[in-house]
């Protein structure tokens, strides 16, 4: 099993960010971690390295709840990207409201939902499925 | 018969010279009084007691319709009698005048020689000589003709009691004094009594003790002739004491010198037609009460010559005291609110067009100034050939204070539709901002529990701690919220709305002079609010500090500050010239909680969720315009809640 290149930690909140780092290199999957305070640092960055495919993320780990640019606002832009399928987008929340997880389903490119706080097993389990994607 | 003619003649001596006819009476006035006797139709006879000779002159033999020449005896013309009974009348009355009387006069029914049945009237006179009968001189009148009026008369005297006693309605012949003469069977079975046991009672016994004044009267009327007939309807008391219904009529019966004999009435049972008339009157009144009691009017409108006819009560529901005032639909129309009448028309002319009712409700301006909510029906009921509509019916209801109630509860719904989004919104946050909070404790503690290095546990400890540093702040947070959304109307005070603003520019004076702000303010200084004075404080400072946090990097922040004050309440306008906000992508959430915009340092996304409380709290409403990179202006409109 090789470890995945690259995965995207989108959040706003410095400890939250702070955890879902460190439970990634926890895992030791990951060669490198990017973390973004909102979706639209993240959309940013992801406009100027879209064409560089060894630079694109193997996870994103998305939160819902930011400013400025939220979890539903940068699904919402990143559609109108070609982004690869292999590109594995996992919302991480607080949330546990139903309507929240309902909306989760009606994105395509969103492919897991973990409910904070989670361990390291959660986060290891979605790595490797994303790891078999590359495959 | 001859026996008795022999009688007759026991007294006069058998003179045959009689029949010689040259009497003296005969030949001195024979030819003037024969021109006389021609003349009315009356033929003379003459008899001779005596010579038992019978004398007929021309008109005599007319009547008797005999040849020229013809010279009866006595018992000769005896059969011209048709009847049996006449002849001995006759006779008896010849025995009389021959014994007795002067004078006789009767009538009697002959055949004549050619075959017909006549009439006739026979009048005979005697001369008596020394105590004797010498002569009967009479005369002979053909009366078939009177004869058969009279039989006519008989005869429908009878058919008039054969309809009385028959008739299907009651009739009865009452004496002056009110006494039954005569009634039928109908009438008695009407009302239950014998004919005896009417007999005993007057018309005044068995009249509804209310109907009878206005009956006596009518028939004192008629007996000073002041009526002819008359006509009513009255209660009579049956026998077993129910009250029936009649129309009788009656009329007055005099003999030929005028004198009142008795009233002739015809009496016939309505109580069925009565109370039918009483159930319609009953449902007529019900309806018209029902009509009061709504408030509805009608109106009908000839169209083409815009003629409009409306009732009182339309007139009075919009405080006319004139119904002419309204005498066209424009002057109708011109009363209706302008806001409501491009839809009234459209449903009039989608009502001719389509030849279907016309409904709407509308607001129609009172007299007084006032604007009540008015619900039209209407139809159509008479179209020319061309299909134009011609006439058109319709009612008028004042629905105001339905109008008012739904006005009411729609506000209610409104209210609690805003109180219930804001708690899902809050119980979302709670549930939300908490357990993120719990979520980092659990995650921090897990990890600590996992690290080796010192360092980075210490890190992990400061994560921690500031972890709980915001979750006390977050429960602060929601405190005020939770502060705002119980707080009644309470701690209402009058304020000034210029010195409010001005106090809070002072509040934020480094801030203002930090960004070398302008800040203009627009508000007439008498302007007076009824506001809670923390709310106010705390709504201008949100809103003025968010105004220079968010001003543009490039720009000079300008400010400007504006109060209006119409009859919904005041309206408070803060407009900047700052970043604005995208209100395409974030229009949604502007007033959420937690809800950021701005990369900005110092951006908690708590002060428009509060400001938005507040506003709300006091029965208010807060909107936002704003274009991206030019600037945003918040209204606030600060209703006073009823």
């Amino acid at each position: 099993m090789t470890p995945l290149k690259t995965v995207w930690i989108i959040d706003d909140d410095p400890i939250s960010r702070f955890g879902l780092k460190k439970l990634s290199e926890m895992t030791n999957f990951c060669l490198s971690i990017f973390c973004f305070e909102n979706g639209q640092e993240a959309l940013n960055y992801l406009r100027y390295i879209i064409d560089a495919a060894e630079l694109l993320p193997n996870v994103i780990l998305l939160d819902l709840n930011m400013p400025i640019l939220d979890g539903w606002q940068f699904l919402d832009a990143i559609k109108t990207f070609t982004l690869s399928e292999n590109i594995k987008i996992c919302l991480v929340s607080s949330s546990i409201d139903r309507l929240d997880h309902l909306k989760a389903k009606q994105y395509t490119a969103v492919s897991d939902f973990l409910v904070k706080p989670f361990g390291k097993s959660d986060l290891q389990r979605v790595f490797q499925e994303a790891d078999s994607l590359n495959d | 018969m001859i026996k008795t003619i022999h009688a007759l003649t026991l007294n006069g001596a058998n003179n045959k010279d009689y029949r010689i006819l040259n009497y003296p009476f005969m030949s001195e006035n024979y030819s003037l009084y024969k021109q006389a006797t021609a003349l009315v139709g009356i033929g003379v006879w003459e008899y001779n007691v005596v010579s038992e000779e019978l004398f007929w002159d021309d008109m005599t033999r007319m009547i008797y319709e005999t040849d020229e020449g013809y010279h009866p005896s006595l018992i000769d013309t005896m059969g011209f009698f048709s009847q049996i009974p006449s002849v001995y009348g006759v006779e008896n009355e010849l025995e009389k005048i021959v014994a007795t009387a002067p004078h006789l006069d009767c009538q009697v029914e002959i055949k004549t020689q050619k075959g017909n049945y006549k009439w006739i009237s026979s009048n005979a006179k005697t001369e008596w000589v020394n105590g004797q009968c010498t002569k009967l001189i009479g005369t002979v009148q053909d009366i078939t003709d009177v004869r058969a009026s009279i039989e006519k008369l008989r005869l429908s005297g009878n058919n008039f009691y054969n309809a009385f006693n028959h008739s299907p309605i009651g009739m009865a012949l009452v004496s002056t004094a009110g006494r039954w003469i005569k009634v039928n069977d109908c009438f008695c079975q009407m009302l239950g009594y014998t004919m005896e046991e009417l007999g005993d009672l007057t018309f005044q016994d068995i009249t509804y003790a209310d109907d009878l004044d206005k009956d006596v009267l009518h028939l004192k009327q008629m007996l000073n002739k002041e009526l002819k007939t008359y006509s009513t309807e009255k209660r009579y008391l049956k026998k077993d004491g129910e009250i029936i219904w009649v129309l009788i009529t009656a009329s007055l019966v005099s003999d030929k010198d005028d004198t009142p004999l008795y009233f002739v009435t015809q009496v016939m049972e309505i109580t069925d037609k009565i109370r039918k008339t009483e159930m319609l009157i009953k449902k007529g009144n019900g309806i018209s009460n029902i009509i009061n009691s709504r408030k509805i009017g009608a109106w009908e409108w000839h169209i083409e010559a815009d003629v409009f006819v409306c009732d009182e009560r339309c007139a009075i529901m919009l405080g006319y005291s004139e119904k002419e005032l309204l005498n066209t639909m424009t002057k109708w129309l011109s009363n209706v609110h302008p806001e409501d009448l491009t839809g009234l028309t459209k449903r009039l002319e989608y009502c001719f067009l389509n030849k279907t009712d016309y409904n709407c409700e509308h607001r129609m301006r009172h007299q007084n100034g006032n604007w009540i909510w008015i619900e039209s029906h209407g139809e159509v009921i008479e179209w020319s050939a061309e299909g134009k509509p011609l006439i058109m019916l319709g009612t008028e209801a004042d629905i105001t204070a339905k109008k008012q109630i739904e006005l009411d509860q729609k506000n209610v719904m409104d209210l609690l539709s805003v109180q219930n989004e804001r708690l899902t919104n809050f119980a979302y946050i709670v549930s939300h901002n908490l357990r993120s909070h719990a979520g980092n404790f659990q995650m921090m503690l897990d990890l600590y529990a996992d690290e080796q290095v010192e360092e980075e546990k210490d890190v992990i400890i400061n994560l921690l701690r500031k972890n709980a540093s915001n979750l006390s702040e977050t429960l602060s947070n929601l405190n005020e919220v939770v502060d705002i959304q119980l707080s009644s109307q309470k701690q209402l005070k009058t304020l000034n709305l210029c010195e409010q603003v001005n106090k809070a520019l002072i509040n934020l004076k480094g801030m203002i002079d930090k960004e070398g702000a302008r800040f203009s303010i627009h508000i007439d200084q008498t302007l007076q609010i009824e506001y809670r004075p923390a709310y106010l404080e705390s709504i201008l400072l949100n809103l003025f500090s968010n105004a220079l946090k968010y001003r543009h990097p490039f720009r000079t922040p300008e400010i400007s500050v504006e109060a209006t004050l119409d009859e919904d309440g005041g309206m408070l306008k803060i407009s900047d010239n700052g970043m604005g906000i995208d209100l395409n992508l974030h229009g949604g959430k502007i007033f959420g909680m937690y809800k950021t915009f701005h990369p900005h340092k110092d951006a908690r996304g708590i002060g428009l969720f509060l400001t938005k409380s507040q506003v709300e709290a006091m029965g208010g409403k807060i909107e936002v315009e704003s274009v991206y990179g030019t600037g945003t202006t918040f209204k606030i409109y600060l209703i006073k809640r009823k």
